[in-house]
């Protein structure tokens, strides 16, 4: 009887505390129910989950997305609520078109994938905080040196219309600078995806890690291993091009690399930031090319005197 | 009058390859590290 009770105060604690750690949705039932999520017309809110279970997954069905539609007062906001608090560098892919409403929080469109002139694997990221589309997946910046973008777990976007979400995930194909080809999937996922030990895509999958874990640290872009996965609304990295590049075992074939560097390219292009992503990752990558010490790329290696940041050394 | 000449101490060269940063997510070495983890 006593461990009944024990038990049950157990469950309604737990259930508190998981619930505490998102602003309450609106009493009442949802104008408008899915599978992930709902909208509440009260406050012409949508929130979508984006959370750690295996039979996680978020489906827009036509009906919702009539739903939705007709109920929507105009633009309206939307809540992705996570189970693990947004780290310096993440994912998002969602089912509507939306303007970041936070911020903390920068978007980043994919562009392509190459190396660079050391023969470094290079993602570079287009910096347009103006739109997201749906199903287009992006990549999100948070500035986490400041204390009011910590611990993140819901993400605001202002949404202008929404679209069905019924598949599992969404891809945006990368062309390849090195075989002009599109070789590299940008996959948005709406459904949980486990990579275990006999998935027939491990070892070409590339992520962002959400945790401190090992020697990788959250935020880091990393190559995946068995056991890692993906919750709904995030996206990943996966290379679809020569299967030669893959697992390699002739001595002239080039192996996939265990990590890509991220180049982010700011709105005016050339303008990068240079300290800021050290600071918030930790990581340390060469500069490709020469930059002066606001970050500003220059076209090729200065001749007048200065400090300028090169590929090794500071030119004076 | 003798001349002269100052000059100004050499300005030490200093190897930014370990700190200058541009990048996000990776390393300017190579590692072996893979995650079995959550994605974000």
């Amino acid at each position: 009887m006593n461990n009944k009770v024990l038990s049950t105060a157990t469950i309604v604690v737990v259930s508190s505390l998981i619930s505490s750690a998102w602003a309450a949705r609106p009493e009442g039932d949802p104008t408008c129910s899915f599978v992930g999520g709902a909208f509440f017309k009260s406050n012409n809110t949508l929130y979508l989950e984006s959370i750690n279970d295996e039979n996680a997954k978020v489906e827009v069905d036509n009906d919702a997305a009539n739903c939705i539609s007709n109920s929507r007062n105009g633009n309206f906001k939307v809540i992705v609520e996570r189970s693990t608090a947004l780290a310096a560098n993440s994912t998002i892919t969602l089912p509507v078109n939306y303007q970041s409403a936070n911020e903390c929080v920068d978007l980043y469109e994919p562009l392509s994938y190459g190396k660079d002139e050391n023969g470094m694997w290079i993602s570079a990221e287009k910096h347009d905080i103006a739109d997201g589309t749906a199903h287009r997946p992006m990549l999100m910046i948070t500035d986490i040196s400041k204390d009011e973008c910590q611990g993140i777990k819901e993400i605001e976007f202002t949404a202008t219309g929404v679209s069905v979400s019924t598949q599992t995930s969404v891809e945006l194909t990368l062309r390849s600078e090195v075989s002009n080809q599109g070789d590299w999937l940008m996959r948005g996922s709406y459904s949980f995806i486990r990579w275990d030990k006999d998935h027939a895509d491990l070892g070409t999958v590339y992520g962002y890690a959400a945790k401190n874990k090992g020697e990788v640290k959250a935020g880091q872009f990393t190559k995946v291993g068995a056991g890692a996965f993906v919750p709904p609304l995030r996206a990943y990295l996966i290379y679809k091009g020569d299967k030669a590049l893959q697992k390699s075992t002739e001595s002239d074939a080039v192996e996939l690399p265990e990590t890509i560097g991220v180049k982010l390219i700011d709105k005016n292009n050339g303008t990068t930031r240079l300290a800021r992503w050290n600071m918030a990752t930790g990581e340390i990558v060469k500069v490709n090319g020469w930059y002066d010490l606001k970050g500003r790329k220059l076209n090729s290696k200065p001749q007048n005197k200065g400090m300028f940041i090169g590929n090794t050394k500071v030119q004076k | 009058m003798e001349k002269k000449e100052y000059k100004a101490p050499e300005m030490e060269i200093v190897d930014f390859e370990a700190q200058a940063c541009l990048l996000a997510g990776s390393g300017v070495e190579q590692t072996n590290y893979v995650y079995d983890d959550e994605l974000g």
